[in-house]
């Protein structure tokens, strides 16, 4: 017998009420209640569909449009932005930028922030100040932390471009933010400094939750400290990275504002990155359309990357 | 029957005071945000003036100039522009293409086309009409330490060569290699300043987007001026400005200027009060001189300058009347100065009244400043540019201004990422191609 044919064969499994004789006064209630659920969770669809689905619609219908700066009309042009976007000369620049930032970012947020994560797990004391002062890194506004790296990096005044031209890795008065490849070290060291908080917390939230036995165990078989990170830490947080990679990814490859408050994308765009592409196209050559195609995208990049990602995981985790 | 029913409604209305005159207009006024001191004397003339006005109500905004644009695109999607903006002239380009304006023409005729500074007025002139009222004229010249000037025994350069030479002569080593002083600074950051400095050597030599007169393209055919005027500028930010200049805004400059760590650069006189909150003893050596021409046997032909001007934006007959009014008022000469005194020496009346009016020339600031402001007002504010309004009212501007097409192909060539000659047929190529975006 074959698979479909068992399948033909089983009866439809009944609702799990089934042995219940629903009367009229049921069914009236089983309504009252239904009617009562919808009522609850209208305000959250008329939330998805005003504040999800309607953006998302809009912008792919822009993405398919051209609009005249002038009388601000609209005209269907079909795939054309995506096409221009695809012969732009910039394209192979900005996602080579958006590549370098995203990867670094990740990697420097994820090692410290689990290294971050391993120290503040101590019992020492002073660990509940450590870890509040770890944490302020997340919660100071941006434009803060921006004027601040500024600050650090200026050629004349800053500490890191001091404490660099005294080692001579910069020549006297220069500046990170202007040479290319240390602009884009720069906004990246911003933003690791700024993301790191968030990987250290979830972290650190993962590691309360191993069980103790388990390094008690692993010492009892003689583990190294090293041995005891590698084969009881390290799998534990598996679960937690898996998570926070496809969210931070997401986070990273949109986050716009540090890179656009530190350089501008420059100096001669070597750090403008994908968010800053689809900024200069809608609001400085006020091209909606192809801002929106832009945005469709990146929207579709990440989408297959992190399906793709998720793919992967499961098919690692079936046995 | 009809007569006798609207004269019933005319006795009803008059004996209510519900006549035109007390009818309800509420105006909406936008101003970008400089200093608080500029918002504050703004308020306080709305307050003045409307009690002429009787019914007339304004609802005052202050607009940060990074969010204008997107504020501006949404208001007139909306159909709520405002109906008095204070803005800079890329804005009353960008609003004039976007039909978002009225003519001011009759504006300026009733105050005396004669008293504002032609130049100011001809930035914003489209189709034989006038679409802001110049209120800040705006200036751009070098600003210079005296007293370096007099210890390195040097004159005023009157030419490109001779500003490079002084400007290598003021850069100074110190014992540790490291300069103490640095010549000139030339600031190249990506957004908006490095098109300003570019455009500021570019317009010394007669170059120009669009020509004056004709009103055509002509940068492509102005490609040898445009390179020399680029190769310049790299030169004097390699012989005389911090390394670091490449990515330098204003705030930067200005401060290196204010702290005595270079010794002269292109500005636009906000170092002045800058000076005075945070160096004061450094200004009483402050001078300027009009940025040089090419060659010494002929004046520089242009700047690059700007202005902050007034917008009336299209809405109702009743409301468009009442801005005039309101303006009409605020243009009075005390009140002009006033407003220029608000930010002093940055900001200079655009009308002669108000320049030679006993509140803008008693001004501590003025006093002090007052051969440099004879300098800028006789030499640099006649005749000045933006880039794209040379030939009048343009929206290109402001796409140079909210993009960083110039930028990059300035501080790739400084960088020495691309030859100066690809830099000028990159900004050609975007320039054409934003024209022919406009046109669409």
């Amino acid at each position: 017998m074959t698979r479909r044919s068992v399948a033909t064969a089983m009866p439809a499994p009944a609702p799990p009420w089934h042995h219940l004789r629903l009367g009229t006064s049921w069914q009236l209630l089983i309504d009252k209640q239904a009617r009562t659920g919808l009522l609850f969770i209208a305000p959250s669809v008329l939330f998805l569909f005003v504040f999800v689905f309607y953006p998302v619609f809009d912008v792919l219908r822009l993405s398919m449009s051209a609009i005249s700066f002038v009388t601000d009309r609209e005209r269907f042009v079909g795939i054309a932005n995506f096409v221009e976007i695809l012969r732009d000369p910039k394209l192979a620049t900005v996602a080579w930028n958006t590549l370098i930032w995203t990867v670094f970012s990740l990697i420097g947020q994820f090692g410290l922030g689990l290294a971050a994560a391993l120290c503040i797990n101590q019992n020492v004391p002073g660990m509940k100040l450590i870890r509040t002062i770890l944490l302020l890194p997340y919660v100071v506004p941006v434009i803060a932390l921006a004027l601040f790296w500024r600050w650090m990096l200026d050629g004349s005044f800053g500490i890191i471009s001091a404490a660099l031209q005294s080692l001579g890795v910069l020549g006297a008065d220069q500046s990170p933010l202007a040479l290319p490849n240390g602009a884009m070290a720069s906004v990246i060291l911003a933003n690791i400094w700024r993301g790191f908080p968030f990987v250290m917390i979830s972290y650190w939230a993962a590691l309360q939750g191993i069980p103790t036995e388990q390094y008690e165990a692993a010492r009892v078989d003689g583990a190294s400290t090293w041995q005891e990170f590698r084969f009881v830490t390290l799998p534990c947080l598996g679960a937690i990275t898996r998570v926070m990679l496809v969210l931070r990814l997401v986070w990273t490859v949109t986050f716009f504002d540090i890179v656009w408050l530190i350089t501008r994308g420059g100096p001669g765009g070597a750090t403008e990155h994908w968010p800053i592409w689809i900024y200069e196209e809608t609001m400085g050559f006020f091209r909606f359309g192809t801002g929106a195609a832009l945005a469709v995208f990146l929207a579709g990049i990440l989408i297959v990357c992190s399906t793709a990602y998720l793919l992967l995981l499961r098919r690692e985790s079936d046995p | 029957m009809k007569y006798s029913v609207s004269v019933a409604i005319g006795i009803v209305t008059g004996l209510f005071g519900f006549g035109a005159s007390a009818r309800a207009v509420d105006l909406t006024f936008w101003t970008n945000l400089t200093t608080a001191a500029q918002a504050n004397v703004i308020q306080k003339q709305i307050n003045e003036c409307l009690p002429q006005q009787p019914g007339v109500t304004v609802k005052f905004e202050t607009v940060p100039f990074g969010a204008m644009y997107t504020r501006l695109i949404t208001a007139l999607r909306k159909d709520e522009a405002p109906n008095i903006m204070n803005t800079i002239e890329g804005a009353v380009g960008f609003m004039q293409a976007k039909n978002g304006l009225v003519p001011v023409t009759d504006v300026v005729d009733k105050l005396d086309r004669k008293d504002f500074i032609a130049s100011y007025l001809n930035a914003v002139a489209k189709d034989g009409q006038i679409w802001g009222l110049p209120d800040w004229a705006l200036h751009q010249e070098v600003w210079y330490r005296r007293d370096l000037f007099e210890k390195a025994g040097l004159k005023v350069p009157h030419s490109w060569d001779e500003l490079l030479q002084a400007a290598k002569n003021l850069t100074q080593a110190a014992a540790d290699g490291r300069p103490a002083m640095y010549g000139f600074a030339v600031p190249m950051g990506r957004s908006l300043v490095a098109p300003q400095t570019y455009f500021q050597i570019f317009y010394s030599g007669g170059g120009a987007i669009f020509d004056p007169k004709t009103g055509n393209y002509v940068f492509g055919d102005q490609k040898p001026l445009a390179e020399k005027s680029l190769a310049f500028m790299i030169d004097l930010y390699k012989a005389a400005s911090p390394p670091a200049s490449v990515e330098w805004s204003w705030s930067e400059y200005r401060t290196a200027f204010v702290k005595g760590q270079v010794a002269m650069t292109n500005e636009w006189g906000a170092v002045v009060q800058m000076a005075a909150e945070q160096n004061p003893d450094i200004l009483k050596s402050f001078d300027v001189f009009p940025f040089p021409g090419p060659s010494a046997a002929e004046k520089p032909a242009a700047s690059l300058g700007g202005g902050y001007y007034y917008l009336v934006g299209k809405s109702s007959p009743d409301k468009v009347e009442a801005s005039k009014k309101l303006l009409l008022c605020m243009y009075d000469a005390k009140r002009v100065a006033e407003r220029a005194n608000s930010r002093p020496i940055f900001a200079i009346p655009a009308t002669k009244s108000a320049f030679d009016s006993a509140t803008f020339q008693s001004n501590d600031t003025v006093k002090h400043f007052k051969p440099q402001l004879e300098t800028i007002f006789k030499d640099v504010m006649p005749t000045w540019f933006r880039y794209g309004m040379e030939a009048g009212l343009n929206p290109i501007t402001g796409q140079i201004e909210a993009t960083t097409f110039i930028g990059d192909a300035v501080q790739n060539a400084a960088l020495n990422k691309i030859k100066v000659s690809d830099a000028v047929n990159q900004i050609d190529e975007q320039l054409r191609f934003q024209i022919e975006l406009l046109r669409k």
